[in-house]
């Protein structure tokens, strides 16, 4: 980890705590305490801040955690413990597509012919993460946590507690900020992964079926696969030539 | 168990082409025998069909012709699919390109269930799993890089998420019905998850880049079959919720979807000059009707946009077969024979007679002329330059230098048999388009009959 993230992260993480404390939800403290909901900021700023994929996949995995013990609060916890099942899972199918990519960004390191190619490689490597830097990313994670917990504190919707819909409304948002900023298809696939967890969070409170709750499961499974693949699959040869399908 | 069989042997069928993926002849008899028998048992089922996860499972005679259809037009562009094949190989790109009938009927499996079972949610799910699935078919254009099928992914998370939201609020509103912005609030949620599914504009810009990430095939399948799945879905529950039209300006933004839908598909796919974008934007035209047919809210609009929808999968199968037979068979007779695919395929999508597209125009026409006349005009405009641009892509392929005269030693049958199909395609576009009562009655008794219908 490069000392600037890490530097951007424990600001970031003791913003985090300042905000919970600022904006106390009642419910909260009840049910869960704040560690949860700290945890989840933590780990989606991990997810959005931080480039290494290992550290990225790690709190994808420690979000599902926390997603289910959330979710322990609404329905009994061996279901809830579904959550990190299907997590794991679908961490699994992600960790070994990025060893992959890892594994062919060091051959193409090896097979670089001087140092000047050698950066060019590494750069364009960690460029490919994200679109933006890093100053951007903590200042777009900081707007978004900011107006989720607005949002979460001052509107009520569909009855939901603060608490479960802070939790939601954070995942999603995150995700979709993950999501936007990506380039990389697999840190792309974990923004997706988080939308579904946020989503995830929000159904269960709002609807009881445990047929929902099961295939919401599988979507998460099924969405890892598709985007393992995606991140796999080379480019169509020649595809880079001419715009495809061009007819003339 | 009949749906549930249906769907089963959807995925045999898919397997099947997988595993021939290297033999295409083979591959296509799989495709042929797959496609009857799951005809035959689409004709032979029942309509109670028992219960799948505890839910029921139905299929009316409206749903039986839908699926019909969309089993028609999915089944054709898998049949086409062995045009695609080159050589035989382990190359990731070449098994994905060999095998795209298998995705198809994958993912047709989850769209059986999505049509068959009574409830909403589920048939939500189901859409999405067979739009995911369908994914797998696509090839990204820079490794690891975001692309339009990884952004289309995330749409389909997000578009699913709102339809589910909104099935919430028609579950609450008959229990707070002095709460009027329960109806506001579902019919927002509506409007993203099926505008943003269905491509309608303003939220149609995930099409042209999932159209670089797919082929012809994947995208007229995307549009003729998946999105027909979706258009029922919208259907059953405008039947079911009457108070979704009489509370909410639904109707109305059906209309201003469809106003701006079709002109602009139009004008993109007269300046588009790649072959699965530019049947994407085509097929925009025709959904730009059926959105305006369904806003109209009477028998004979709702009927026409009907048409317009089986249309759409019908003419968009026909115009991807001919783009794909352009695409992988250079020699001049081929290209003559997929330069006639295009432009029927065009004519049908553009709503030229004697074609199903005609039909389906002329039904919204007669009622949209008395309502609206200048927004008829700007359909009848849409027309005019959805057939420029047909010509256009059809000129391209006509003028282009010939890279061979010379048939390979090779022989070829696969185009042959794709011939066969296309012009089975055709005659079943002019069938229906002579004869379209024989589509629309069955569909109309169980859709004609909804409260919100003048």
């Amino acid at each position: 980890m490069h000392t600037v993230d890490a530097t951007m992260l424990l600001t970031f993480g003791y913003l985090s705590v300042r905000m919970a404390s600022v904006f106390p939800f009642p419910d909260l403290a009840r049910f869960l305490g704040a560690n949860v909901f700290i945890g989840l900021i933590v780990t989606a700023a991990l997810i959005v801040l931080i480039s290494d994929w290992r550290i990225a996949l790690f709190a994808l995995l420690a979000q599902y955690l926390l997603a289910a013990l959330l979710l322990a609060g609404l329905v009994p916890l061996p279901m809830a413990l579904v959550r990190v099942l299907s997590g794991a899972f679908a961490a699994a199918i992600l960790y070994f597509t990025f060893r992959r990519a890892a594994d062919n960004f060091r051959q193409a390191l090896r097979d670089a012919e001087d140092d000047a190619a050698r950066l060019v490689i590494a750069r364009l490597y960690r460029l490919q993460v994200f679109v933006v830097g890093l100053p951007f990313r903590v200042f777009a994670l900081a707007l978004v946590a900011l107006g989720i917990s607005g949002i979460a504190s001052s509107m009520s919707f569909l009855s939901l507690s603060a608490d479960i819909l802070f939790g939601g409304l954070w995942l999603i948002a995150a995700g979709v900020l993950v999501a936007i900023l990506s380039r990389d298809v697999l840190r792309l696939g974990l923004g997706i992964l988080l939308f579904t967890s946020g989503f995830a969070i929000l159904e269960t409170a709002t609807e009881s079926s445990l047929l929902v709750y099961g295939l919401l499961n599988i979507s998460d499974l099924l969405l890892a696969l598709v985007i393992a693949n995606l991140a796999a699959l080379p480019p169509e040869p020649g595809s880079l030539q001419r715009r495809r399908g061009e007819l003339q | 168990m009949s749906i549930v069989l249906i769907a089963s042997a959807c995925v045999a069928t898919g397997i099947a082409v997988r595993l021939l993926r290297r033999l295409p002849r083979l591959a296509f008899a799989a495709t042929l025998l797959g496609a009857g028998s799951i005809s035959a048992l689409l004709a032979a089922a029942p309509s109670q069909s028992g219960y799948f996860l505890g839910r029921p499972l139905a299929l009316e005679p409206g749903a039986r012709v839908w699926l019909g259809s969309a089993l028609g037009a999915a089944s054709a562009l898998a049949l086409f699919a062995p045009l695609t094949f080159e050589r035989a190989s382990n190359a990731p790109a070449s098994a994905v390109a060999n095998s795209q009938g298998a995705f198809f009927f994958w993912a047709l499996a989850a769209f059986v269930i999505a049509i068959g079972i009574g409830s909403f949610p589920l048939a939500v799910f189901a859409w999405a799993i067979g739009l995911i699935v369908l994914m797998l078919a696509a090839q990204p254009q820079n490794e690891g890089r975001v692309g339009g099928a990884g952004q289309f992914l995330l749409l389909i998370v997000i578009a699913s998420a709102c339809l589910l939201l909104a099935h919430r609020f028609f579950e609450m509103y008959p229990l707070t019905p002095e709460n009027l912005e329960l109806p506001r609030d579902a019919a927002i949620f509506l409007a993203l998850g099926f505008g943003l599914l269905l491509a309608a504009a303003p939220l149609h810009i995930w099409l042209g880049p999932l159209a670089d990430e797919s082929s012809p095939l994947g995208i007229a399948f995307l549009v003729g079959v998946a999105q027909s799945v979706g258009a029922w879905l919208l259907l059953q529950q405008m039947s079911d919720v009457n108070w979704l039209v009489t509370r909410s300006p639904w109707l109305g933004v059906l209309m201003w979807g469809g106003t701006l839908t079709a002109p602009l598909g139009a004008g993109l796919a007269l300046s588009e000059r790649r072959d699965a974008r530019g049947l994407a934007y085509l097929s925009l035209i025709p959904l730009g009707h059926a959105l305006i047919g369904l806003g109209l809210g009477t028998r004979l609009a709702l009927a026409g946009a009907l048409l317009a929808l089986t249309n759409r999968a019908w003419g968009g199968a026909l115009v991807a077969g001919g783009m794909i037979l352009a695409r992988h068979h250079p020699e001049r007779r081929w290209q003559r024979v997929s330069a006639g695919a295009i432009l029927l395929g065009g004519m049908a999508l553009a709503g030229i007679p004697p074609l199903l597209g005609f039909a389906a125009n002329y039904s919204i026409y007669r009622d949209l002329g008395s309502v609206n006349p200048t927004l008829l005009a700007v359909l009848l405009g849409s027309n005019a330059l959805a057939v420029l641009a047909v010509l256009r892509m059809v000129w391209r392929i006509v003028a282009e230098p010939v890279e061979t005269n010379e048939p390979s030693q090779e022989v070829k049958v696969i185009p042959y048999f794709c011939v066969v199909v296309a012009l089975a395609l055709l005659a079943v576009l002019t069938g229906a388009g002579i004869s379209p009562q024989f589509l629309t009655d069955p569909m109309m008794e169980s859709l004609g009959a909804a409260g919100y219908l003048k």
